[in-house]
């Protein structure tokens, strides 16, 4: 061996172990331990030497020892990767583990140091040894330094005493490379991440394009942990919990080949999986011997399953181009969740080092803990921001569509008849184009019964499956309110005005298994309202992977809110309406009413004057009749401007003020004649209908007091008796009487008749103003339902009473006039 | 001459009549009471013809009895305050009738109804008053045309 290039310790004059050291730390990757153990073979021109460690679990101070070491780095001459055997505490390693002193073996074959079946050593063709024991740092981990010489020449005493000066300085060392590659791994992850935040927040770069930068920036950390670890794969999954909530895709990995799965959920069968579920990290020794330490597993990391889906051992052994007699180094995996805030974003995996060290030490995995950490900020920061970008979109896409949405349900409910279904669909057609994944929607609204919801509106193919009957029993589903206890999620939200928002239907009670549509995976479900007013349902669900956009709540809820005011809108205008049609009504009732007034007054003005005419060209011929008609004229002509007074007076919310005087016997019988008689000749003589007047109830006058203004008691007894001249039967007699109430003694005025009846029902109706039966209506050329109302009026203000009894089975309607009266002594 | 004179207020018939004898001498004339009267009369209408109608515009169904003819639908919800357009509207389309003229012979302002179209040129509107010397002379008019 040409030592001037392989012992650096000893050509570097003066300076041997500073040359060592020096070499050492310019070490940065986690392999520079075979760095250092290769300069300590070569310094004392040995094939090989290997850093044996004592295996977990092990106990090497028990009597007898028990466990054996495992090679945790070596450098071999020849380069070649294999005989990664343990050793029996029974060996010469575990001897000098055991003693703390360094073992001479000059001769594997004669050695009683060396094990009984020195596999190792035989493989390697090793003749003779020198082991000195190490301690780590950390003094929990133990283990020996091996120097194997193929040659049967022992160490001389001064290589012994070399490897005795340098080996303690190997955990130091390597210790100290770890710190630099933690040092060095931290800042190459942060330079990545950086560099990646500045390209994220160019403006100028689109959606896509910032996506795909920090995929190459995910893609970066694991090649540069790659580097750092020296292993084959390191791969990094992560949930895109807008897009895909609950997936963990791949999105970066340094594994050779195409993975077979990309995508992992949370409680699968799978190492990764475990990781996702428990938050926790994961450190297997070996995965080659992954059925040998199931148990072991099993006990550190409960439920943990592991199956080997990529033919893993085959493929390493591929990709470390290894020979068919060379050993499989060890497939040691370590995976770490990446989370923030106790939320478990996704996992970063690593395994199977390219070189030694090829098992993960506790320190490994810490660091990739850190690693895990450093991403796991930065793709919540990137998930924030990517769900702002399009909860900005979201809104600004929600403002056009609400603007064209108010547009569309102006334009309809302008219309004479407001369509407020329409307004309803395009709702929903708004909803589908703001909230991403909204797939099946509707809108259940009270319907006509306030007991239940029923759908108005629905939008989605969903609803549009099956057969027609099928179709219409779906969309003909009635969901009731207003129970003591709410027993649909619509008829809740109903109730309380609350938005329900579910995004994960699957693993939610409230959701029942029968539901329409048992593939949903997520659903909002907000109120219509305004007001203290809930009108319905706005129902929000989907099916696909994708979940909903954050805002997507807020949005329903501002849906809600705006088809609420809709609805209000509708019905303000459907009142609104009536009530213009109600005032119409009012206006042409005022309006007959007055011209039916002129009518009455114009008539008998006219008849009045033809007759006096006519009395004064035929002077003589029958005279008193003639007169009488003029006074009956005159007479009506006066009731009715009277009657336009007083119409003008209760119309506009005057009350009446009679001017009351005493009634005599003598004015009450002449008042009764008079009145009977020109009504008697306003009837047509056909119909034969005759008015009697009972004048014997007069006398109670004598005993008994009753005021009365004179004028308003004449006008109240000829509206009377006008309408039993207009609605009496041909052939019946209108009978006219008074006298003193049976019960409370007071004095009527009575008009009876035989004609249209009144019944019960209608007492109450028939005194208000405007009102006449639709018989009434058909049978006069005259009148607008005002009569009785004002006979009503007048006698309220006299203190008395209208009293109509309906029509008995005698076919006589009885009106009485009551006033109040004082029995005199 | 023969007239038919549509008058439901009994007293204002009589007057009319009364006038009309003595201003056209051989007169015939058919007093007709109520709308549905009219209808009937018009159902019943033989060859000869009357040569002028007069009408008066507010005018009842019927007369008040046990037995009153059901009314159609327009009349339930228009009421008596046009019942004499409809008579009116009724003589239109009678093909026997429509040629012969009408006067509506109302206290109603002109104004107050409806506008008279050009389609009927045989209808005329003549305000009530007290001179009968107005409608004579109304009817002459119309008949010289």
């Amino acid at each position: 061996m040409n030592r001037e290039t392989a012992d650096p310790i000893h050509d570097k004059a003066g300076a041997p172990l500073t040359s060592f050291v020096t070499l050492a730390l310019d070490q940065k990757s986690r392999s520079g331990l075979s760095e250092i153990l290769k300069n300590i073979a070569l310094a004392v021109d040995a094939y090989g030497c290997v850093l044996w460690e004592v295996a977990p679990g092990s106990d090497f101070d028990a009597e007898p020892p028990r466990g054996h070491l495992f090679v945790l780095d070596q450098w071999l001459q020849d380069g070649r990767i294999y005989a990664f055997d343990d050793l029996p505490a029974h060996s010469a390693a575990g001897h000098s583990l055991i003693t703390g002193m360094t073992v001479n073996v000059e001769d594997v074959n004669t050695d009683p140091h060396v094990s009984k079946d020195p596999r190792y050593l035989r493989r390697l063709g090793v003749e003779s040894a020198v082991v000195v024991p190490i301690i780590f740092p950390d003094s929990t981990r133990r283990g020996v330094i091996a120097l194997y010489r193929k040659s049967a020449s022992p160490f001389s005493p001064e290589e012994i005493a070399t490897v005795e000066q340098l080996a303690p300085l190997v955990p130091a060392l390597y210790q100290t490379i770890r710190v630099k590659m933690i040092f060095s791994l931290t800042r190459g992850v942060d330079e990545i991440l950086s560099r990646a935040k500045l390209l994220t927040h160019d403006g100028q770069l689109t959606r896509e394009k910032v996506e795909a930068q920090v995929r190459e920036a995910v893609q970066q950390i694991c090649d540069t942990v790659s580097e750092s670890f020296k292993c084959i794969e390191t791969s990094v999954f992560l949930e895109d919990r807008a897009r895909a909530p609950g997936t963990y895709e791949l999105i970066a990995t340094t594994w050779p080949e195409p993975f077979e799965k990309t995508v992992y959920h949370r409680h699968e069968k799978s190492l990764t999986s475990w990781v996702l579920t428990h938050a926790r990290p994961v450190k297997i020794f070996d995965l080659g011997n992954f059925e040998r330490d199931r148990q072991a597993i099993e006990t550190e990391y409960r439920g943990l399953v592991w199956t080997d889906s990529l033919d893993i051992k085959s493929s390493v052994r591929g990709f470390l181009d290894l020979k068919p007699e060379d050993d499989l180094p060890p497939l040691s995996i370590m995976a770490a969740p990446i989370a923030i805030g106790g939320k478990v974003l996704g996992a970063i995996r690593c395994c199977s080092a390219k070189m030694g060290p090829y098992y993960f030490a506790e320190a490994d995995l810490n660091l990739l803990e850190l690693v895990a950490a450093k991403i796991s900020q930065y793709w919540s920061d990137w998930l924030n921001e990517l769900e702002a970008l399009e909860e900005n979109r979201s809104w600004q896409l929600f403002s056009k569509k609400m603007g064209e949405l108010n547009q569309f349900a102006l334009s309809r409910l302008s219309t004479d008849e407001p369509a407020e279904s329409d307004i309803y669909a395009e709702a929903l057609r708004v909803t589908r184009a703001v909230i991403r994944g909204a797939e099946i929607n509707d809108i259940r609204m009270l319907d006509e019964t306030g007991g239940a919801l029923g759908f108005v509106a629905t939008l989605g193919h969903a609803w549009n499956k099956g057969s027609l009957k099928e179709i219409h029993a779906r969309k003909g589903l009635r969901f009731p309110v207003r129970t003591p206890v709410p027993n649909s999620i619509g008829a809740s939200v109903f109730e309380s005005a609350q938005v329900y928002f579910n995004q994960d239907v699957a693993n939610h009670p409230s959701y029942p298994e029968e539901s329409t549509f048992p593939d949903v995976k997520r659903m909002i479900v907000a109120p219509i309202w305004v007001g203290e007013y809930t009108y319905g349902v706005l129902d929000i669900r989907g099916v696909g992977e994708q979940g909903f956009p954050r805002s997507a709540v807020a949005i329903a809820e501002l849906l809600g809110r705006q088809l609420g005011l809709y609805r209000y809108i509708a019905e303000t205008i459907k009142e609104l309406k009536l009530a213009k049609g109600e005032l119409a009504a009012q206006v042409r009732e005022r309006i007959q009413t007055l011209e039916d007034l002129a009518h009455q007054l114009k008539s008998p003005i006219n008849q009045a004057q033809a007759r006096v005419q006519q009395y004064v060209a035929r002077e003589g011929l029958n005279a008193d009749k003639r007169l009488a008609a003029i006074r009956g004229l005159i007479r009506k002509t006066k009731r009715v401007a009277m009657s336009t007074m007083l119409y003008a007076a209760l119309g506009g919310g005057k009350p009446i003020r009679p001017k009351l005087a005493p009634l005599d016997q003598d004015s009450i019988v002449k008042l009764l004649i008079e009145a009977a008689s020109d009504n008697e000749l306003m009837i047509d003589p056909q119909r034969k209908v005759v008015m009697n007047v009972f004048r014997e109830g007069v006398e109670v006058l004598q005993s008994n007091r009753i005021e009365a203004d004179f004028d308003m008691l004449e006008q109240a007894l000829n509206n009377i008796l006008d309408n039993a001249a207009k609605y009496s039967y041909p052939n019946s007699v209108v009978e006219i009487f008074c006298g003193l109430t049976t019960r409370t003694r007071r004095f009527h005025i009575s008009v009876s008749n035989a004609g249209l009846p009144i019944k019960s029902a209608e007492i109450q109706e028939c005194v208000k103003r405007g009102w006449r039966s639709e018989a009434a209506r058909m049978v006069t050329g005259e009148g607008s339902g005002i009569g009785l109302w004002i006979v009503k009026n007048i006698m309220e203000a006299h203190g008395g009473e209208l009293r109509i009894i309906p029509t008995a089975a005698s076919n006589r309607t009885e009106v009485k006039l009551i006033f109040p009266t004082q029995a005199l002594r | 001459m023969y007239i038919v004179l549509v008058e439901d207020d009994h007293l204002q018939a009589e007057w009319v009549e009364s006038c009309l004898k003595e201003a056209f001498g051989d007169l015939k004339i058919d007093k007709v009471t109520t709308e549905s009267e009219f209808y009937s009369w018009l159902e019943e209408v033989e060859d000869e013809r009357p040569d002028v109608f007069i009408v008066d515009v507010m005018l009842r169904w019927a007369d008040p009895g046990p037995d009153m003819p059901e009314p159609p639908l327009e009349v339930k919800k228009n009421g008596f305050y046009r019942a004499g357009r409809r008579c009116q509207e009724s003589i239109a389309g009678n093909q026997k009738l429509s040629h012969i003229p009408i006067i509506l012979y109302t206290v109603l302002e002109e104004l107050d109804l409806e506008a008279l179209d050009d389609k009927q040129p045989n209808v005329f509107y003549l305000r009530k008053d007290s001179e009968p010397e107005l409608l004579i002379k109304k009817i002459r008019q119309v008949l010289r045309r």
